[in-house]
C-alpha cells in the first residue's frame, strides 16, 4: 500500500538525501510528491538538496564498461561442463529440493529398499511354504503308500529290494 | 521462451535447460558483472565471482522457490556473498584497484586529453573512498546507487532491516562526502 506524504520540512528532506541522496526518484515513494513540492517552495531545500547531488555526481563518474562476450562465453561452457549426470540427478531427487520434500524425499528413499526387502521376502516365504507344502504331500503320500509301491515308486525290483533286508 | 518471466526461466533451469540458463545469462550478466566489479575494484575477479554465481544458479536451481525473493535480489545475494567471502579471505590484502584498467575503461572518444585524464583521476578517488569504506556500508550504497536498487530490495540482499540499511547509507555516504571533501 502506498501512503503519499504531503507534509515535509527541510530537516526531513536532509534526512532522506542524506540516505538516498538528491535524486527524487530514489527516495521512497512515499516521500516523493512531498519532496517535489518542499522544493518547489524552498529555496533552503533545494540548497540542501545540491549538495547531495554533488556527491552523487561525483559517484556516477565511476563507470563500469559492459562485460566481455568471452565471459558469457566462458559461464555457459563452464554450466555445460557442470550438467549433473544421472547419478546426481537421482541423489538430487532423493534429497529433495523443496523444504518440504527435504522431509519427505528421504523418508520415501529410505522406505523405499525397505518396501522392496519386505515385498522379496514375502514372496520368498510364499515360495518356501510351497515347497515346505509340496514335500508334506510326498512324505504323507510315502507314509499311505505300502513298501512294494514304494519300491515301485523308487523304481526299483522287487529282488533287489529284498537283498536289502 | 525469451519472453519467459525470470520465474519462468527458474523453472525451466530447474529442468536442467541449457537454453534457458543463456537466456538468464544474457538478462542478468551485464547488471551482476558491474556489482561484483565495483563491489571489488577489479575486473579479473569480478569475472570469476559472476561465472561462480551463475554455476551455483545451475547447480542449485532446485533451492528457488518462485514468490519468496525476486531473481535479481536472489541472484545479487549470491554475488554479493561471493564477493564478501573472497574479500574476507583476502583480508589484510589491500584490494588491487588497477589503475590502468579504469583509465581504458573511462576514456571517452570526445573529451580531451585533459578532460579524460581529470575525469580519470576523480574516479580514481571515488573508486577508492569506496573501497576503503566499510564492508555493509560500501554494499548498501553500491545496491542503492549504482544498481537502483529500492530500499527494500537492498536490505533483502543485505540480510538487513530497511532502518539499518538506511543507517549503512547515511553513515557511507557521509564518509564519502568527507573523504572526497563534497
Amino acid at each position: 500500500m502506498n501512503h503519499q506524504k504531503y507534509d515535509m520540512d527541510e530537516a526531513e528532506l536532509a534526512r532522506l538525501v542524506a540516505i538516498y541522496g538528491g535524486e527524487i526518484p530514489r527516495f521512497p515513494e512515499e516521500y516523493q510528491a512531498a519532496a517535489r513540492h518542499l522544493l518547489a517552495h524552498s529555496n533552503t531545500a533545494r540548497q540542501i538538496q545540491q549538495t547531495a547531488l554533488n556527491l552523487d555526481n561525483l559517484l556516477d563518474t565511476v563507470k563500469i564498461p559492459p562485460p566481455s562476450s568471452l565471459l558469457r562465453q566462458r559461464i555457459l561452457r563452464a554450466a555445460r561442463a557442470a550438467t549433473p549426470d544421472i547419478w546426481q540427478r537421482l541423489w538430487q531427487w532423493a534429497i529433495g529440493t523443496t523444504p518440504t520434500e527435504y522431509l519427505w524425499r528421504p523418508a520415501v528413499t529410505l522406505l523405499l529398499p525397505l518396501l522392496l526387502g519386505v515385498t522379496i521376502g514375502f514372496y520368498s516365504v510364499q515360495n518356501i511354504n510351497n515347497d515346505i507344502y509340496t514335500q508334506t504331500q510326498t512324505v504323507s503320500n510315502l507314509q499311505t503308500t505300502s513298501i512294494e509301491q514304494e519300491v515301485d515308486w523308487l523304481g526299483l525290483s522287487s529282488t533287489e529290494f529284498s537283498g536289502w533286508e | 521462451m525469451s519472453e519467459l518471466t525470470d520465474d519462468g526461466l527458474m523453472l525451466q533451469i530447474q529442468q536442467q535447460d541449457e537454453h534457458a540458463l543463456t537466456l538468464l545469462v544474457d538478462r542478468h550478466l551485464t547488471s551482476l558483472h558491474a556489482f561484483a566489479r565495483r563491489m571489488l575494484g577489479n575486473t579479473a575477479d569480478a569475472e570469476d565471482i559472476v561465472q561462480e554465481a551463475f554455476l551455483r544458479v545451475w547447480y542449485r536451481a532446485h533451492t528457488w522457490q518462485p514468490g519468496q525473493a525476486k531473481l535479481s535480489t536472489w541472484l545479487h545475494r549470491i554475488v554479493h556473498n561471493l564477493c564478501i567471502d573472497l574479500q574476507r579471505h583476502r583480508k589484510g590484502e589491500r584490494m588491487n584497484i588497477n589503475i590502468e584498467t579504469i583509465q581504458d575503461e573511462l576514456a571517452t572518444p570526445s573529451n580531451t586529453p585533459e578532460e579524460n585524464l581529470l575525469e580519470e583521476q576523480t574516479a580514481q578517488q571515488v573508486e577508492t573512498a569506496l573501497q576503503e569504506l566499510p564492508e555493509k556500508q560500501r554494499s548498501a550504497i553500491i545496491l542503492c546507487h549504482y544498481q537502483g536498487m529500492s530500499n527494500r530490495q537492498a536490505a533483502e540482499v543485505l540480510n538487513v532491516s530497511i532502518t539499518a540499511l538506511e543507517s549503512l547509507m547515511a553513515r557511507g555516504r557521509k564518509t564519502l562526502r568527507q573523504k572526497l571533501q563534497v
